[in-house]
Order: C-alpha cells, then sequence, then structure tokens
C-alpha cells in the first residue's frame, strides 16, 4: 500500500489537522444550513446571499478557538462519544485499502493546489507584470464622477473587450478602446459605474475580513465553492449598484451580452463554458430587477415579503450552524 | 407566512440532525476499530492482544468495570473506569500510544507532590494531589496518579486514594 492510512489520521489527529478537517467538516455544515435558510426563505437577493456565503467562509475558523475555549476537553474520549459526530471514526472508515483520511487528504491537497494556480498567481501576475503592461498602453485618461466619488479611467489600445478595475491606494478603471467604440454612451456609463461599484466596495472591511478568513482555509473545498460564489454575488450587487445610476437595466443587459464568448458550448474550453454560465446567471439575476424601482439595492426585489431584510435568516444561519457544530468533533 | 418559513427551516434543521445521527450509526458499525464502549473485559481481550490488566484492585472498588472504552485506530488506547460502592468513579486505567489519551472522570485538580518511582525496573512518575467527584466538585479527596512505558503503551492509574493501593495495583501489572 503506497499510504499508510493511520499515519494520515495520526496527521489529523495534530493541532493544525485537527483544525484543517473540524474547519472542512463545519463549512460543510454551515453550507447545508445556509441552502436550507435559502430554500426556507426564497432568497434571491444578492446582497443576503453574499453574506450567507461568508457565513461559512468565516465561521469555521472563528469557532474552532471558541469551542475549545468554552469546553477545553472536547477531544475526550466521553466527548468524542457523545457527539454528533466523531470526525476521526467517520475518517477511518475504509474501502479496498483506502480510508476516507486518504481521500479527505487529497481533497485537501488538490484545494490547496487550485488557489495557488487559480487564485494566487493570477493575483499576483496580475497586480505586478498586466498592471505594467496595460500601464504601456494607455492612450488617454479621464476621471467621472459616481457614487460622489472621482475615478480614474484609463483607456487602453485593444480592439479586444477589456474592462477592469485596479484596487488599492489608488484604484483606476480601465477599459479597451475596441470596448468604447462599441458601446453607446448610456452603455458606456453603465460599465464604468459597474467598475466604479467594485473600487467603492472594495473598501468594506468585511470584504477585506472575509478575504483573509479565505486565504487561511486554502485548503478547504467547501470554502473554494463559497468564496467563488459570493465573489459572484459581488458581480451581482455591483450591477444593482449601477443600476442604480444607469437606471435601466435592458441597457445593462446589452453590455453585459457583449461578454458572452461564442463558439460551440460543447466544443468550448470549461473556463469559456463557465464564463458564459456567470454572465448569463447575471444576467438572470438582471431580468428580475423592477423595472421602476427607486432602489435596485433593495433586498426585497425578490422576496416575497417587503419587510424580509434578511437579518433573521441571517441570525438562523449563525446560530444554528454554531450550535450543531459544536456537536461535531 | 413567517412562521411557515419557520416551520420550513426547523424541518430542515431537525432532517439534518437526524442525517447526522446515522451517519454517526452506519460509521459505527462499518469501523469497528475506532472508539466505542465494551462491554467487558472479555470483549476487550478478544479484541486487544497482549492487553495489560491488574490483577490486583483493591476491595473498595466495585467490579465489574462501570465503563470500557477503546480504540485501535488511528492509534491503540483503551480506558478503563471502575467505581466505589458509593458509586463515584475511583479508579482509571489507561493505555494508549499517546499520554494524552485520557478519561475526564477522574484527574488530580491540585497536585501535592510529584516524584519519580521506580516499579519493577520501569521509571515512573507518581502524582499525590487531591481531586474531586464530578458530581460534587466541592468535595476535595485525596488522589494518585502513576504513569509509565511499556513498550510502545504509555499506563497510566488514576484512584481516588493514596498511593500505597495504587503501587500494588500497578505492580500487579507488571510480569517480568
Amino acid at each position: 500500500m503506497p499510504f499508510d492510512g493511520d499515519l494520515i489520521l495520526r496527521l489529523f489527529e495534530t493541532i493544525p489537522g485537527r483544525y484543517s478537517i473540524q474547519g472542512t467538516f463545519y463549512s460543510i455544515i454551515a453550507v447545508i444550513i445556509i441552502n436550507s435558510i435559502r430554500r426556507s426563505w426564497n432568497i434571491n437577493s444578492p446582497v443576503i446571499l453574499q453574506r450567507l456565503h461568508f457565513v461559512s467562509i468565516i465561521m469555521p475558523p472563528l469557532t474552532i478557538p471558541l469551542y475549545y475555549l468554552l469546553n477545553p476537553s472536547r477531544n475526550s474520549p466521553e466527548w468524542r462519544l457523545r457527539s454528533l459526530i466523531d470526525i476521526e471514526s467517520l475518517l477511518s472508515i475504509e474501502y479496498a485499502g483506502i480510508n476516507a483520511g486518504m481521500v479527505m487528504l487529497f481533497l485537501m491537497i488538490i484545494t490547496a493546489l487550485i488557489f495557488f494556480l487559480q487564485e494566487i498567481i493570477p493575483v499576483i501576475k496580475n497586480i505586478t507584470m498586466t498592471k505594467r503592461e496595460e500601464e504601456k498602453r494607455i492612450v488617454k485618461t479621464f476621471y467621472i464622477n459616481f457614487f460622489d466619488q472621482k475615478h480614474e479611467v484609463k483607456i487602453i489600445e485593444d480592439e479586444e473587450y477589456i474592462i477592469f478595475s485596479s484596487t488599492g491606494i489608488r484604484p483606476s478603471i480601465y477599459i479597451s478602446t475596441g470596448l468604447i467604440n462599441d458601446l453607446s454612451e448610456e452603455e458606456l456609463d453603465a460599465a464604468l459605474a459597474h467598475e466604479a461599484a467594485h473600487i467603492l466596495r472594495s473598501k468594506r472591511p468585511l470584504l477585506i475580513a472575509v478575504f483573509i478568513f479565505r486565504v487561511m482555509m486554502f485548503f478547504n473545498p467547501v470554502v473554494l465553492i463559497e468564496f467563488r460564489k459570493a465573489v459572484q454575488e459581488e458581480e451581482k450587487i455591483c450591477d444593482r449598484m449601477a443600476l442604480k445610476i444607469t437606471g435601466n437595466p435592458a441597457v445593462f443587459m446589452s453590455v453585459l451580452k457583449r461578454f458572452i464568448r461564442e463558439g460551440n458550448e460543447k466544443s468550448g474550453s470549461f473556463n469559456e463554458s463557465s464564463h458564459n454560465l456567470l454572465i448569463k446567471e447575471r444576467l438572470e439575476e438582471l431580468s428580475r430587477v423592477p423595472k421602476k424601482s427607486s432602489d435596485f439595492l433593495g433586498y426585497e426585489s425578490s422576496t416575497e415579503e417587503p419587510e424580509d431584510t434578511g437579518i433573521l435568516p441571517l441570525t438562523l444561519a449563525i446560530i444554528s450552524t454554531g450550535v450543531i457544530n459544536y456537536f461535531i468533533v | 407566512m413567517k412562521t411557515k418559513k419557520g416551520i420550513r427551516f426547523a424541518g430542515s434543521l431537525l432532517l439534518l440532525i437526524v442525517a447526522l445521527i446515522a451517519i454517526r450509526y452506519i460509521s459505527g458499525v462499518l469501523q469497528k476499530e475506532s472508539l466505542r464502549t465494551y462491554k467487558g473485559i472479555k470483549e476487550l481481550k478478544k479484541n486487544f492482544e497482549g492487553l495489560i490488566i491488574p490483577t490486583y484492585f483493591p476491595e473498595f472498588l466495585k467490579w465489574p468495570p462501570s465503563r470500557i472504552v477503546a480504540q485501535k485506530r488511528a492509534y491503540r488506547a483503551i480506558a478503563i473506569e471502575l467505581k466505589d460502592k458509593e458509586d463515584n468513579i475511583a479508579l482509571v486505567l489507561t493505555e494508549s500510544e499517546r499520554e494524552d489519551f485520557r478519561l475526564q472522570g477522574l484527574s488530580i485538580k491540585e497536585s501535592v507532590e510529584t516524584l519519580s518511582y521506580d516499579i519493577k525496573g520501569r521509571k515512573a512518575i507518581l502524582r499525590v494531589g487531591s481531586c474531586s467527584p464530578i458530581l460534587k466538585p466541592a468535595e476535595t479527596q485525596r488522589c494518585s496518579d502513576l504513569t509509565w512505558k511499556e513498550g510502545n503503551y504509555y499506563i497510566n492509574i488514576i484512584i481516588r486514594s493514596g498511593p500505597f493501593e495504587l503501587l500494588k495495583i500497578a505492580e500487579s501489572m507488571i510480569h517480568n
């Protein structure tokens, strides 16, 4: 046998091992609870959905030390026998010489690799190389006012459709000449407002805190998925913020449709089809926005009751996740 | 409407708890080597080779053991708990590959003396102090604790009594 199953189980017995495996199980429970809250309350608001995804990212690393503070003998045999789930016993289930612990470790290694290859390396590349390369191609810089703030817009010489924003001390919006030439004035406003919304929201301490927790849980496959879902909700939130300025969902939808990559869906790459899927999801969300709403960010637009602000589902998510996870060790 | 949503959520929460209990039960059926309770010494001996059981127990202890918990995986660990005639946990014997595998029912709260002790050629650590019954935390009683290594396993005995009885129990466990 290439791996010693017991050795892996012992690895999960160490403090970092226990922290990572318990964190992963706690995220799974959080996601199950969040999904049942979503279904019960019929939640479609991106703001509430994003906060619910945050619960599954933030709660596990925060509650583990809290649980040990409340009950220092959590790992005692007595507590393990009384618990709802004894993770160690579950991980020792074996089939054909492979135990569940090996499968979990494999999943965690793959998740860590995806995190470094798809998230960390591109971010570093973006900060260092891409920005520097794009700076060389800038043909014009101008300023626009959105959300009571002045934003720097840099036009890049490129026929492709490019639009993105950089964050940090001096945030800027980058847009290609190709996209500017193809968009109407109203559409350009919508696209720039969306990027301005990203810049505005990137300064929020909650988003920064969530990112720190996400990095801490780099090995957690559930956090990987939940963080990506939260990022997608972020796009939808920025869409709605931009709508507050432009006031016309149809204009915004026409901008988004330009970013759908043409080609055969079956033969297209995984990246391409997932990119298109995310755009289509945003288009679907925009089609749900009421045409004459005074506040497009309104939490209530997709829920049945106007007074439903999301506080109750969020509180329930936190409490029930906290209580159930306490009995998993 | 809100009640309906609440009921729906409570129902799914209940379902989750039931599913977790079922998973726990199934994992216990599928994996007999992980931590579980054993009915008696006979069952324990059948599952664990080379088990070291004392041949001497003080008279104030009730037989059979009130609790036996053990696991083979991820590491071997056995804990046997005995009560006295007043139904207080009075002795816990632990045999484990890891030193930190301990039952919580009996432990020295305040150590008065710690000393090295030679027990039939094994270097042991003897601690004498006080402990309190779980149900009567205000009541303190004299307790002794002895730890030594026997091959790959740490042996620990904690008794609600002075060191004299404890050493007699320990000596009855070593035959060479």
